[in-house]
């Protein structure tokens, strides 16, 4: 009986975080370049109370056995790499990527982190930064006297100086991609770091080699729908409300056994 | 004495076994790949051989319902969902262990593994996915970037499958010596089997259970009023 208490309690645990992860992915329906989160839940381990195949008689055998399980858990919370709804922004270091790869970020500890947030800006010294100041790699300085930033879809800078005619190129951006995107460690503000599961980046131009192109002007928006992420509320908050009423249920017949005795 | 409190005790043992099954079943109503398991009572004469008239016993029959779950659309190249009767073949430390909880992951040097991180089997070992693009035809074979990298290897059993569960969706075969033979189940890349639980069903069952409990313990307090009255009533003067 108490059995039965524990594995709906490990029901109502794991759909807390599919909650969780529902919430996450809602309040990101418009991050730029953020990618949804799904959890994946597993089943526990199973009690044997009577083994299957195991002989009855002389001549026979039992055909199915006793298996009772003991709950569930979370298996996994993967990233679904799909590409977001691309929205035209206008502004000249707006960057959407077209197809699979990420911009490559320095962090401040020397590390490189990767993103699809092209929402890029300038800073006081001309870099290329992310809107958090962290400067892209390749570095790419805009002279202070452009007078405008053209980005070609192989990730080619040119920029337009006051009193000429000609551009000048100022740098080419990277795009690096992984194996399985999925396996990312997300460690937020839109970056992702590298693991084991998603292997070590490899870098190369834009539109080559299955890397998207890159498109100015424009930005990825968020790939949470949010319709699909209402539908898995309801079945989430659903499946808690399920789980508690097995404990209910439990509670009543534990209480009617207590009250056996008079 | 009273022979007939005993039969409504089994009465409860059961339904409380039985809830705690419905419990499993509630609790992996998310859970991809969860086949749900099943409780039948029936009654057994205890004492058939010596011919006493003692009460009627119920037994369990336990059986796992393998019809297959819902399948959804996840849009993950490594969620894969089977579409037909058959198994992904997993190597695990216990063996050769049998699943269609499909969300799989690259592992370490990018093996394709599970999401405990048992590798998936194909038809030759383990299978590598390197690579940027990782396609899954419907018949399991697996390319990375236009590359032919394995076949995955699925199998099927015969009928009434036969299996122990291991807990994290993997089954294995009651009898180890049981081989699989090739599935005609096709791969579906980017989609998941939900649970095959039916919850409203569930949802009746474990009423249903609920309501046999108090029964039972109802006629078990019959009893004891019985018992009481003989105790004390039938001696008094």
């Amino acid at each position: 009986m108490i059995r039965a208490l524990w594995t709906a309690a490990s029901g109502m645990q794991a759909q807390q975080l599919a909650i969780d992860v529902v919430a996450n992915n809602l309040a990101n329906s418009s991050t730029t370049g953020f990618k949804k989160s799904r959890a994946d839940f597993q089943d526990l381990m199973y009690q044997t109370e009577k083994t299957t195949g195991a002989p009855a008689t002389n001549a026979t055998t039992i055909p199915t056995g006793i298996q009772v399980g003991l709950g569930v858990r979370p298996g996994a919370v993967s990233k679904i790499f799909t590409t977001g709804n691309i929205i035209a922004t206008g502004n000249e270091l707006d960057l959407a990527i077209q197809g699979d790869g990420f911009l490559q970020v320095q962090q401040s500890d020397g590390s490189t982190a990767y993103t699809r947030a092209g929402a890029l800006k300038r800073d006081g010294q001309g870099r290329v930064v992310t809107s958090d100041g962290q400067p892209i790699i390749p570095e790419i300085l805009i002279p202070s006297n452009a007078t405008r930033v053209t980005v070609g879809s192989d990730g080619t800078v040119s920029v337009q100086q006051a009193g000429q005619t000609a551009a000048t190129t100022v740098g080419t951006l990277q795009l690096a991609s992984f194996s399985n995107p999925s396996g990312l460690n997300a460690i937020g503000k839109n970056l992702f770091l590298p693991t084991d599961s998603s292997g070590a980046a490899t870098t190369g131009t834009a539109g080559q080699n299955g890397l998207g192109t890159i498109e100015q002007g424009f930005l990825e928006n968020s790939n949470v729908s949010v319709m699909e992420e209402m539908v898995s509320m309801i079945v989430g908050q659903r499946a808690y409300e399920i789980n508690s009423k097995a404990i209910q249920a439990s509670d009543d017949m534990l209480q009617q056994a207590a009250s056996l005795k008079r | 004495m009273n022979t007939g409190m005993y039969a409504a005790i089994s009465g409860n043992l059961t339904a409380m076994r039985s809830l705690e099954v419905i419990s499993n079943n509630l609790a992996n109503a998310a859970t991809p790949g969860f086949k749900a398991d099943q409780l039948r009572f029936e009654s057994v004469l205890a004492n058939q051989n010596t011919g006493t008239p003692d009460p009627v016993f119920s037994r369990e029959t336990f059986y796992t319902d393998y019809s297959p779950g819902t399948i959804l659309q996840t849009e993950n190249p490594m969620d894969l969902a089977l579409q037909g009767d058959g198994f992904f073949a997993v190597n695990t430390p216990q063996g050769t262990a049998y699943t269609r909880q499909g969300n799989f992951q690259r592992g370490v040097g990018g093996k394709l593994v599970t999401s405990e991180g048992y590798e998936v089997l194909g038809k030759s070992g383990p299978i590598t996915v390197g690579g940027n693009k990782v396609s899954i035809s419907p018949n399991g074979a697996v390319t990375a970037d236009g590359v032919a990298v394995g076949s995955l290897n699925i199998v099927d059993f015969p009928k009434p499958y036969q299996f122990t569960k291991l807990g994290a969706g993997l089954l294995v075969p009651a009898n180890p010596q049981a081989q699989g033979t090739a599935s005609t189940a096709e791969v579906k890349q980017g989609y998941l089997e939900g649970s095959n639980v039916n919850v409203v069903a569930e949802m009746a069952r474990m009423i249903e259970t609920s309501r046999y409990f108090e029964t039972c313990t109802k006629a078990i307090k019959s009893y004891d009023e019985i018992t009481t009255k003989a105790a004390n009533d039938l001696g008094k003067i």
